[in-house]
């Protein structure tokens, strides 16, 4: 073999070697990125106000605790008596009228999410509950 | 010979440069492939579900704040939803109801209970008309109650159903409107009283 034939086959098998070594590299890399590659996928329900549906839907007595709070401006309430159970429930309690004057306070309120609650004389008002 | 090991360790440096430097390249085209995704979900459905239960207590305290307002406002005509002609008098600026005009003329029980039933379903409609708001974001649809039905008087006791033409619901979608959640329950209302009632016009 000439000296031009040996250098042409050494540049064939060279690139031969080489793109064999491509391919399985390539395949392996791939490989490790598919492997490493993943979707993190979070489901988040969110469940809010579900504690202050309990407390309005609970009873005292024969009536909805719904009810009581929509009474809050006009009855005479022991104020000691409903701070006690919104303390037993770890809740605080801020009563608006349909004018959006605060008529009632438990606790720190600063949820600053509310609620509407129908109030005596096709009156709407908004309870924060926090 | 010199010349040819320079081409052949020249050729292998080449396959190896491209060996290094190519699945790089290929990585930097298709970036899917080795992408990390974080993809949260995030529904409200309980939030609404809790909308809709919140919503079906306060239209049932609604029924009981109507009810005490139409048996004060029926029990200020009288027993009637609007006084009948003929059985009213007039005294100042106040119309009055006649029970006795040398025979009975007062309310029946029926009359009674359906003047009772359309005054709960007009105080019911005041609250119904202002909607329902739950945590400032989540407004729920209520549905118009008509009729109202109120039971017989039994002993000091009566109870008062409303039926609603519909149910309430509430819907939501998401910022870019790929998804949209609907919501449904039932709204019809029941309660009952302990009032002597009927026996304020016997």
């Amino acid at each position: 073999m000439t000296e031009v034939e040996l250098a042409a086959l050494a540049i064939v098998v060279a690139a031969i070697v080489g793109s064999v070594s491509i391919l399985v590299t390539f395949s392996l890399l791939q490989s490790l990125v598919e492997i490493n590659a993943r979707v993190e996928l979070t489901v988040a329900q969110e469940d809010a106000g579900s504690g202050i549906v309990a407390l309005m839907a609970s009873r005292a007595g024969q009536r909805a605790h719904a009810e009581i709070i929509g009474m809050l401006e006009i009855a005479e309430v022991n104020d000691a008596a409903v701070t006690q159970t919104l303390g037993k429930m770890g809740r605080s309690l801020q009563v608006y009228d349909d004018n959006g004057t605060a008529v009632k306070e438990y606790g720190d309120f600063s949820g600053g999410e509310y609620t509407d609650i129908a109030l005596p004389g096709g009156r709407k008002g908004r309870a924060g509950i926090s | 010979m010199k010349g040819m090991g320079i081409l052949v360790m020249g050729s292998a440096l080449i396959m190896v440069v491209f060996v290094i430097i190519m699945p790089f390249v290929q990585i930097f085209f298709q970036p899917v492939r080795g992408e990390i995704t974080n993809i949260e979900l995030r529904t409200e459905a309980y939030t609404m579900g809790n909308a809709l239960a919140a919503a079906g207590v306060y239209m049932g305290s609604a029924l009981r704040f109507s009810a005490y307002q139409a048996m004060h406002d029926t029990g200020m005509q009288g027993g009637w939803d609007a006084i009948p002609a003929g059985k009213s008098f007039q005294a100042g600026e106040g119309s009055y109801a006649i029970w006795h005009n040398g025979s009975d003329v007062s309310p029946s029980e029926d009359e009674l209970k359906a003047s009772l039933g359309k005054s709960v379903a007009a105080w019911l409609g005041k609250y119904r008309e202002k909607g329902f708001r739950f945590l400032n974001d989540y407004s729920v649809r209520l549905p118009v109650y008509s009729p109202v039905l109120v039971s017989e008087f039994t002993g000091s006791s009566f109870s008062v159903s409303a039926m609603p033409d519909s149910r309430m619901s509430i819907q939501k979608g998401s910022q870019d409107g790929s998804t949209n959640v609907l919501l449904e329950r039932t709204a019809s209302l029941q309660d009952s009283f302990s009032y002597p009632y009927l026996e304020l016009f016997r």
